[in-house]
């Protein structure tokens, strides 16, 4: 491997085409064309790129990708796919399209929901992201939805967004967009859950755009629950105006290669944000978290914690940078992965960074990477709890830790089911 | 119910730190050990819990199951939990990620298996919980919290006497359990260690002060100095030390 990067398979040309060719608004037109000019012109990073060191997407230059067909699905539909409540206010997409008839959340006069080719600009004001998950998304996105929060609404259900991978066919692409705006002081708890419920192959390349205005207070929590022939290359980018609050949590169980790249932008003073993130993996699954968090303004703060579990081949990339502008005074920095490695053939690459342009700051950050504690397995084992079973409940802690700062009590629940299913219990 | 040869134990790869303990216990007796800092106190209740860090260099430790009395020195420390062993420990452990219900409904559980009882589901168990809370007077809330962590220093002295509140342990070694506690809290503690003590069961009080023995009176006290139990009494001679300190206890070398 010597090219950093290397140049798209003939098949993307049709694929960019066939994408262009449906009804799209202006500016999502010229998104997509800056997106498949830069792709055409760079083509995909090899691990030569630093942001790709440890996560190898090369292969994907030369995968046979096709676009979903249209009428698949939809039997296995809800409400039979976990994390499904009725009462939420759900927005569903199947294969990247969105379905309304399964999304009730359009019914709903609490909110706003608008389908992406609605919109006549860009919700996404700040200059396009050039990171190759997001040019892919930009490049194969053919629908989004828009939720909008009016401004002191305190939303009593949750907005759920499913992304359902369905499709049959192998390799298929599935780049949804979703937008969260939360106006002026509104409250809401939003869930994003992405799940395979096909067993075939797919690149999921979701987009996620949240903004809380000033005084907003959010509740974001993602799950990725793709198969293990699949790939999700995901990004995320929050925007938090003054005295905005967003707490972020996500779980990551699933893939067979997962990257997410997660930035919060502070754009205003007062701002907080929290970014709590639980993995495990095992077998040959492979996942890689990009966070930036990024300190424009005075007394914004940041709290971050990132735990997760590598057991047989497994490996789990932390790289997360916290920026904070020489304008930042005041700025609360927290930030810390820790990693539990079960395995001797597993690999863990953590890497929290500090970029700081200001002497007012309080800032720390760590990384750890370690086996279960022996002096809590002795307390466990104390209390006549046998080794296999304490050793299996505190693996299951050292993830479950992070969700005890859960706020959204159902996706607690949720959360406490899936990881159920991570560590069967059984007693030795 | 317990008796201590001529336990010496040292630090894994460390120095020597028991030197020939002797010691036995009888049902509803209470038996307190006092000594200076790092005198062995922790040593000695540790070991008993089977701690891992320790190799015992001689002597044994006897244990009464039944008509049997088994070495516990054979035993896993989840084992000698399943016989009624109870250590309330100096220094709780934190335990992120798992809630104090979780922990000890497991714990639970775990010694009614052993004893071919049936297990006690979830709901239940929060109700004996819920009343078991009251006899320390913390909160019902504490019970969702992960297992010590950011409780302070009190609170996971009165954690651990809420383990051995719900777990009945035959044999309860309380170490240094009075020391951390404001004095409404000592008063609380050892009210509770008073309330769970029969006829049946023993407690072995390990401390540094005679704080606790002013609630709680022993009827052995026994001086550690230096890994060796230098001098045993009565609850005299828990107040001699209180006056006058460890020093004339002092073996000659
Ligand atoms: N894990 C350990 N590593 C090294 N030294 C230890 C360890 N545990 C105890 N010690 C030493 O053993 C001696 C006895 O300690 P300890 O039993 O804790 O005393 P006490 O409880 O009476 O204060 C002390 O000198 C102490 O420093
Ligand atoms: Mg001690």
């Amino acid at each position: 491997m010597k090219t950093r990067f290397v140049p798209l398979g003939d098949p993307y040309t049709a694929l960019f085409a066939a994408c262009n060719a449906e009804s799209q608004p202006d500016w999502l037109a010229a998104r997509r064309k800056g997106a498949v000019e830069r792709l055409r012109r760079d083509g995909l990073p090899t691990r030569l790129v630093e942001a790709w060191k440890y996560t190898d997407i090369s292969p994907l230059a030369e995968r046979a990708l096709v676009l979903p067909a249209g009428t698949s699905v939809r039997s296995a539909m809800p409400p039979n796919v976990p994390f499904w409540h009725e009462d939420d206010l759900n927005v569903v997409f199947v294969d990247g399209q969105f379905a309304p008839e399964w999304s009730n959340a359009v019914q709903s006069s609490e909110i706003q929901v608008v389908r992406l080719n609605n919109l006549a600009t860009n919700p996404e004001t700040a200059p396009s992201d050039m990171l190759a998950s997001a040019l892919l998304n930009a490049a194969f996105r053919r629908d989004g939805v828009l939720v909008r929060i009016p401004a002191h609404r305190q939303l009593e259900r949750r907005i759920h967004f499913f992304l359902l991978h369905a499709s049959e066919t192998a390799d298929a692409v599935l780049a949804p967009w979703l937008a969260v705006a939360a106006e002026d002081a509104a409250e809401a708890r939003i869930a994003v859950t992405a799940l395979s419920i096909s067993k075939a192959s797919c690149l999921h390349v979701p987009r996620v755009f949240v903004s809380a205005a000033a005084g907003a207070q959010l509740v974001v929590s993602q799950s990725q629950l793709m198969n293990d022939r699949s790939w999700q290359l995901g990004t995320t980018r929050i925007e938090q105006h003054r005295d905005s609050r967003v707490t972020h949590l996500e779980a990551a169980v699933g893939a067979a290669l997962a990257r997410h790249d997660l930035a919060a932008v502070l754009l205003e003073s007062g701002a907080e944000v929290e970014l709590n993130g639980l993995y495990v993996q095992r077998e040959h699954r492979h996942v890689d978290f990009h966070t930036w968090i990024e300190h424009r303004q005075m007394n914004c703060r940041s709290h971050q914690v990132y735990k997760g579990i590598v057991d047989d081949h497994a490996a789990a990339v932390f790289n997360g940078v916290v920026r904070v502008h020489p304008g930042a005074s005041g700025t609360d920095g927290y930030q810390l992965n820790r990693t539990l490695l079960m395995s001797r053939e597993a690999q863990v690459f953590s890497k929290p960074e500090l970029l700081i342009d200001n002497d007012d700051v309080k800032c720390s950050h760590g990384a750890t990477i370690g086996q279960i504690s022996a002096q809590e397995l002795f307390y466990l084992q104390s209390r006549g709890i046998p080794e296999a079973q304490a050793r299996h409940m505190l693996s299951r802690a050292f993830v479950e830790d992070v969700l005890f700062r859960q706020k959204d009590i159902r996706q607690r629940a949720d959360l406490d089911a899936l990881l159920d299913r991570c560590f069967p219990v059984g007693h030795d | 119910m317990l008796r201590i040869q001529s336990l010496s134990a040292r630090i894994k790869e460390g120095p020597a730190i028991l030197h020939g303990i002797d010691l036995e216990i009888k049902p509803g007796e209470i038996h307190a050990i006092m000594g200076p800092n790092g005198s062995g106190k922790s040593t000695l209740a540790r070991i008993l819990a089977g701690h891992p860090d320790y190799d015992v260099t001689g002597g044994n430790i006897l244990y009464k199951v039944g008509d049997d009395w088994r070495s516990l020195l054979k035993l896993e420390s989840h084992e000698r939990a399943w016989l009624g062993l109870f250590l309330a420990f100096q220094y709780p452990v934190d335990v992120p990620g798992v809630s104090n219900t979780a922990f000890l409904h497991a714990s639970y559980n775990a010694i009614r298996r052993f004893r071919k009882e049936p297990e006690m589901d979830i709901v239940e168990f929060r109700d004996l919980l819920i009343e078991k809370i009251a006899l320390i007077g913390m909160e019902p809330a504490y019970l969702e919290r992960a297992v010590n962590l950011d409780f302070s220093g009190g609170e996971k002295k009165r954690n651990e006497i809420l383990q051995m509140a719900v777990l009945a342990p035959q044999l309860a070694v309380l170490d240094e359990t009075d020391s951390g506690l404001d004095v409404d809290s000592l008063r609380i503690v050892a009210e509770a260690v008073k309330e769970l003590h029969t006829r049946h069961n023993a407690v072995l009080l390990i401390t540094h002060y005679q704080r606790m023995l002013n609630y709680i009176t022993p009827d052995h006290v026994h001086i550690m100095m230096d890994g060796r139990l230098v001098r045993s009494g009565d609850a005299d001679l828990a107040r001699s030390v209180e006056d006058r300190g460890y020093d004339w206890l002092k073996v000659p070398a």
